[in-house]
């Protein structure tokens, strides 16, 4: 009888460690699939030219170099004026910009849809959600004449803008979410104190919420650092477009170096990708507790 | 400043019926004046005509909406952006679900693995579609010379008028789906774990158990995020912009496309906005249509 029960126990962790197995090894395959178009694109920067075009395709780079990291970053070319280093710059201001200026709205409007009640707030915050739904394509060619008429082409402000309409509703939703699992007695205690209403957000509200705010920083952050359309039409030039618009120009370089364009695009995908990596854990947080709602 | 008690207490009633919608202006204003305002700007030169200086004026009418139909692209254009979205929104789904019940699974390093599958989507779609258009390529392509080693043919897949947009398609799908997977991982595990091991015990298969639990479990979250997937890759620019540019001729233009061309490569703002309203009348149509799908699933 021990001995029946031994062999149904043991083929049932037998059982375990074989779907463990497979569900590692279709990880892996998961994994593999996701990283290699990337890690491609490492080995190509780290090739010269010749050795790119020249030799079959292959992984481990003969002669490795980082020339065509510094060509990028300090050099220039036809199409693609001053350096990847100016673009790069120019998608830092705007990024932090949208994410930070983002955030500070979203924050008083999310206490205020959390905390307070007034007429039409309901239809107010779905109308504020849906407005998510509105193709980028769509707003393209109103949004270019209306920033035409106010000066704001080609200007640092009209990025910014163009990425808080993205950034901002997601904010809004994801900050409410959070704000309303903060026990009410907490802020009733802060307004008995004393505290004015900004003060009592300021001090009670957002340590509280602090992965919330994370998880809106690093979504805006990425979000507006891999905008693409917006910036196409609203920027012109190199003083203030940002790197995806540079990645482009160097793309449609007549004769495009491969390798010089693979480095490129390595600098560029490094921000939105650490940021996001490290900040990811926020973002579970942030999202699970407005969901819970 | 001094106040009796009647004056406070009016004073408080007034700062918390005024206090909401004070915190909330900013952000609505905000919204409002970028999305609202734009908008209505939007159907007015789709019916109007613009001068130099970006005012509208009229005569106002339809004529707009009349050139555009009258192109006779129209048709295909909507062909290829309803086999793109379709195709996109399926690929990503099953990829998603698939990762998803992998990562559900107890295995060691599955976080780490959750982590770096998320990596594509924190990439910028130009960094993604330039790096499948460089593994795309003809000869240099690493997909090309992977394949021929294992003794098939290769193809110049982004100038092939039939591999064209099953090409972007995958691209699209392959830095989409870890954020179907992410919600879809979270969806099944909030499914209770006494529902499996009760079918368990009942002698349910994981078939039989995936079929009846896992499925029904995360339907309303696969439904919304469907529904956020084909509104996205409704939206969708960068990857057919970069990759392809529409081509060849128009086999893989979809409608943001044909908008973007017409606004900024023909100067025709009018037929472009004209464009632009249709465009958004049908995914409204198609959002209304979808959610109440879904409420009435529910």
């Amino acid at each position: 009888m021990s001995r029946l029960i031994k062999s149904i126990v043991s083929s049932a962790r037998a059982g375990r460690i074989f779907a463990q197995t497979v569900s590692f090894c279709c990880a892996l395959i998961l994994t593999v699939f996701s990283l290699f178009p990337m890690l491609w694109m490492l080995s190509t920067a780290l090739k010269h030219e010749s050795e790119a075009f020249g030799m079959l395709p292959h992984w481990i780079p003969v002669s490795p170099t980082l020339d065509n990291f510094k060509s990028v970053l300090t050099g220039g070319s036809r199409f693609f004026e001053g350096s990847l280093a100016r673009y790069f710059l120019n998608s830092i201001v705007i990024a932090t910009g949208s994410s930070v200026i983002s955030l500070m709205i979203g924050i008083l409007a999310a206490f205020g849809f959390s905390r307070y009640r007034f007429g039409g707030k309901q239809v107010l915050f779905l109308g504020i959600l849906l407005s998510r739904l509105v193709p980028t394509a769509v707003l393209l060619v109103p949004m270019y004449v209306v920033f035409s008429r106010l000066h704001l082409v080609n200007t640092y402000q009209g990025l910014i803008l163009a990425n808080i309409v993205s950034i901002l509703p997601f904010a809004i939703w994801m900050l409410k979410g959070y704000i309303d699992t903060v026990p009410d007695e907490i802020l009733d205690a802060a307004e008995i104190d004393g505290c004015s209403t900004l003060g009592t957000l300021l001090r009670v509200v957002v340590p509280v919420i602090a992965p919330a705010i994370g998880a809106t920083l690093m979504f805006g952050f990425t979000a507006a650092w891999n905008e693409f359309l917006f910036a196409l039409v609203l920027s012109h030039d190199v003083n203030v477009q940002p790197v995806t618009i540079g990645l482009a120009l160097l793309r449609r370089e007549y004769m495009v170096q491969w390798t010089r364009l693979a480095a490129a695009t390595i600098i560029a995908a490094i921000p939105s990708v650490a940021i996001f990596t490290v900040f990811q854990r926020y973002l579970v947080s942030g999202l699970t507790a407005g969901a819970v709602k | 400043m001094q106040m009796n008690a009647t004056q406070k207490r009016r004073w408080d009633r007034l700062r918390r019926v005024l206090t909401g919608p004070i915190l909330v202006a900013p952000g609505t204003l905000m919204l409002a004046g970028l999305i609202l305002y734009p908008f209505c700007q939007l159907v007015l030169i789709s019916s109007g005509d613009l001068t130099p200086d970006f005012s509208v004026q009229g005569p106002f009418g339809l004529h707009n909406y009349a050139r555009i139909l009258q192109l006779g692209l129209l048709g295909r254009v909507a062909l290829n952006t309803a086999v793109w979205t379709v195709g996109t929104v399926a690929l990503q789904t099953i990829l998603g679900l698939l990762s998803a019940l992998v990562l559900n699974q107890r295995f060691p390093g599955r976080s780490v693995f959750r982590t770096l599958i998320f990596v594509p989507f924190a990439v910028p779609v130009v960094v993604s579609a330039m790096t499948w258009e460089w593994m795309l390529r003809g000869e240099v392509g690493i997909i090309n010379v992977t394949l021929s080693q294992f003794g098939l043919e290769g193809r110049p897949w982004l100038t092939l008028t039939n591999t064209a947009m099953p090409a972007l398609i995958v691209t699209n799908s392959w830095f989409m789906y870890p954020f179907v997977m992410f919600a879809l991982l979270a969806a099944m595990q909030a499914v209770p774990a006494e529902l499996y091991e009760a079918a368990e015990v009942d002698g349910a298969n994981a078939w039989q158990r995936f079929l009846n639990i896992t499925l029904p479990g995360i339907r309303p979250s696969m439904g919304l995020v469907m529904l956020l997937m084909t509104i996205w890759s409704l939206n969708a620019f960068s990857v057919i912009y970069i990759m392809t540019e529409g081509g060849p001729g128009i086999a893989t233009e979809i409608l943001g496309l044909t908008v973007f061309r017409q606004a900024f490569r023909y100067v025709n703002f009018e037929s472009a906005s004209a464009l632009a309203v249709i465009m958004l009348i049908v995914q409204m149509i198609f959002a209304a249509t979808y959610a109440r799908f879904l409420l009435k699933e529910q």
